[in-house]
């Protein structure tokens, strides 16, 4: 049996590896190992214990599942529950949030890698200074 | 709040939206006593808190910085993004006549019951309308004509933009489609994001179904440099549902100022749900709802009674009540203007979701002899991927899903797309139908006030305008060098929250609710500001022509003091 300890560690490294950026916010992933255990509970543990103990080859729908909604976590902040799950995964339909899922603080929102990735901003905190949006981002 | 109750007020104003604001702040500031009477609850101390709400919430709808547990007055905005409604008596916030709409959308436009009301939200974009808007029957034979004209309101415009703040290019827009300008806009404008350079580069001056093609800086009602003790913008993006930091305008500006003075009042959580009227057709007393569910009548006998709780509200209240009916046109002519898009993915990366949603439009298409045939339209450019249509929350969903993407792979892909994500949004002109209408249904809200029943079809003139709008956004992007070009279906047009007619003025007392200085035909001491008055919708954003229009209103009741400027 792992400890907690060893649990959060566990996320944030497999976090880590499903998103392959390395200085993701330990404050964040912490907050985010407690919504899931809160929302998935052994699925999730289990999730965690397979891929400590190395058996992320023979992982089920279920972990592949988790490992999306984990990556779609850290890409957008967007919290998927249990009833929603079928809908998030299902191909042939636009996925529209209806469950308003509202978190604690604003960090997990204004860390979502998304932004990061297209060289933006979260919507709500500024760019820059007056103007900035006429030029290309900067490197 | 009985010392309010039993004071004599000069006027006494329902709304304190941008016009109900304005309106009390120019007569305060002419020393006349104002009582303003507001539905919502006052929350400007909240900012902060409202924005972090916005960053919080997963759901980022025009509402869902202002949620609260147990909002008293209820409005289309809140409604969307309360849990507790799945009853299907409670699903909507209106109740539609489903049986005679012939189209999937039936009204979605919202509005906020907040001291301050829409503007929290709104985007802030603030074009005034053309001449011809104004003579749409005399030089187009469709639709009506006003009973004034551009001229009569230009002045008004200038004093209208000077007081919310608009930055635009005097020189680019003086003249153009006809419209003059008396004055510079009181800030330059704000600078055109990154894709605007693209498409100023590579269509501008072109020449697309027979209109010669200009980018036009959008006039915004957002600083470019520090005005009236706000900051610039500083690229926060987020101006529809919040600004953060004020940059962009919203009428708790003028509420301040208002309360400045002095000689307002304001009593908030006040929902006014009748008007009683004497046998002279005289406005003698109003009353309203208060948070626990209490009566307040308030004597109007010796006061002149301003409506300006929008294009919704006044008709709801006024049909509630009985009252300025006798023309049978209280909530007709209900009217938005009808909105589809065209999207893209530009060959260069263009980098959306930096800086205000939207910066520059394409105006040539909102005048000209097709207006006989068919409805004028604005183009705006988006700086804000594919708006609506798919977020970028949406295309990682999808990356992850359908192409199970995951590590670097993901993180570039989502680069590679969202970057050149792009819109085109093309706004059609309404005209005014007096099948379109807001009646009162059977139904009642949250505090027993009957619900509004909207009725609401586009016509023929829009269908045919949403398909050359259509061709015209292609070819501008063909010129900008896109793929994956794709639309809307027709029958899924969307609304743009511009919310007018309903109370229309004219000067025919058995066609119009009020007269050109909002004066309603029936009861002498009962006015009406806001969009709900316009005869028809143009294709500019209504906010500053009903702002505009509110200035020349209280100009006339100050016998043309601010005109004058005589403090
Ligand atoms: C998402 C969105 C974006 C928009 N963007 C733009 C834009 O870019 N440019 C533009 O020109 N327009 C825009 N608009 C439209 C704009 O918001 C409105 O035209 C404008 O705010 C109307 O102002 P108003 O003062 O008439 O009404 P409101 O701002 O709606 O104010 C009415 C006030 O009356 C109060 N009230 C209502 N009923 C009662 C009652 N019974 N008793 C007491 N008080 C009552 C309300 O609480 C509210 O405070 C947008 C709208 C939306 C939804
Ligand atoms: S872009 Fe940002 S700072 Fe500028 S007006 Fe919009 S929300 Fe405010």
């Amino acid at each position: 049996m792992l400890s907690k300890k060893e649990l959060l560690k566990i996320f944030y490294k497999l976090s880590i590896e499903l998103v392959d950026i390395k200085d993701l916010k330990l404050e964040v992933s912490n907050y985010y190992f407690e919504l899931l255990l809160n929302e998935y509970g052994d699925d999730f543990i289990s999730l965690l214990n397979n891929n400590y103990f190395g058996k992320k080859a023979k992982s089920t729908s279920s972990e592949r599942k988790l490992n999306g909604l984990i990556i779609y976590l850290w890409y957008t902040s967007e919290f998927i529950t249990r009833s929603e799950l079928d809908s998030f995964f299902d191909v042939s339909d636009d996925f529209n949030k209806q469950n308003e899922f509202v978190h604690s603080s604003p960090v997990p929102y204004y860390n979502g890698l998304v932004w990061k990735a297209i060289r933006a901003h979260p919507l709500g905190l500024t760019g820059g200074y007056f103007g900035y949006w006429k030029y290309k981002p900067e490197n | 709040m009985d010392k309010i109750k039993n004071k004599k007020y000069d006027y006494i104003i329902v709304g304190s939206g941008i016009c109900g604001s304005i309106a009390a702040y120019f007569l305060a500031k002419f020393n006349k006593t104002v009582l303003l009477l507001e539905a919502g609850e006052t929350r400007d101390k909240d900012r902060i808190e409202m924005s972090g709400r916005y960053a919080r919430t997963s759901r980022k709808t025009p509402g869902s910085p202002y949620v609260k547990e147990n909002q008293f007055a209820d409005s289309p905005d809140f409604h969307e993004n309360i849990k507790n409604n799945n009853s299907e008596k409670n699903k909507n916030f209106y109740v539609f006549d489903i049986e005679n709409n012939k189209f999937k959308n039936v009204f979605k436009s919202t509005y906020q019951r907040i001291t301050g009301g829409s503007t929290w939200h709104w985007l802030g974009n603030v074009p005034r309308f053309i001449p011809s808007d104004f003579k749409m029957n005399s030089i187009y034979r469709v639709g009506k004509d006003w009973p004034i004209t551009y001229h009569d309101l230009e002045t008004y415009y200038c004093i209208a933009e000077n007081e919310i703040g608009v930055s635009g290019n005097h020189e680019k827009w003086n003249k153009y489609l006809g419209a003059y300008r008396s004055k510079s806009f009181p800030m330059s404008e704000i600078w055109e994001c990154y894709a605007d350079t693209l498409f100023i580069k590579k269509v501008d001056g072109k020449s697309i179904n027979g209109k010669e093609i200009r980018i036009l800086p959008t006039p915004q009602a957002r600083n470019s440099e520090n005005y009236d003790g706000r900051p610039a913008c500083a690229g926060n993006s987020s101006c529809v549902p919040i600004c953060p930091i004020q940059a962009k305008y919203d009428a708790t500006v003028h509420i301040k100022k208002a309360l400045k003075t002095g000689n307002v009042d304001i009593i908030d959580n006040a929902v006014v749900n009748k008007l009683i009227e004497n046998e002279n057709k005289e406005i003698i007393a109003l009353s309203y709802l208060t948070l626990n569910n209490n009566k307040v009548e308030i004597d109007t006998k010796t006061a002149k009674v301003i409506l300006a709780a929008n294009s919704i509200e006044i008709p709801r209240l006024l049909l509630n009540s009985g009252i300025a009916n006798s023309s049978d046109q209280v909530g007709r002519n209900l009217m938005d203007h009808a909105q589809g898009y065209v999207t893209a993915l530009t060959n260069e990366k263009i980098y959306p979701f930096r800086g205000p949603l939207t910066t520059s439009g394409i105006d040539a298409f909102r005048d000209g002899e097709q207006r006989k045939e068919l409805s004028a339209f604005r183009i705006s450019i988006g700086n804000d991927g594919w708006g609506r249509i798919k977020s970028p929350n949406a295309v990682v969903r999808e990356l992850i899903i359908k192409e199970n993407l995951l590590g670097s792979k993901l993180y570039n892909a989502v680069e590679e797309k969202v970057t050149r994500m792009i819109r085109m949004s093309y706004s059609t002109e309404v005209l005014p139908n007096k099948n379109n209408r807001v009646t009162l249904s059977d139904i009642k809200d949250n505090i027993g006030i009957r619900k509004p029943k909207i009725s609401f079809n586009i016509s023929k003139y829009n269908a045919d305008a949403f398909e050359v709008a259509k061709e015209v956004c292609t070819k501008i992007f063909n010129e900008v060098g896109v793929s994956e070009l794709s639309t809307n279906d027709n029958r899924d047009y969307s609304g743009a929250g511009h919310i007018m007619g309903t109370t229309c003025m004219g000067n025919d007392p058995e066609k119009s609710v009020v007269n050109d200085y909002g004066n309603s035909h029936d009861n002498h001491n009962l006015y009406i500001i806001g969009p709900s008055v316009f005869t028809t919708s143009g294709t500019a954003n209504p906010t500053l022509t009903a702002v505009a229009l509110t200035i020349r209103t209280i100009d006339h009741l100050l016998n043309n003091k601010i005109t004058k400027n005589e403090v």
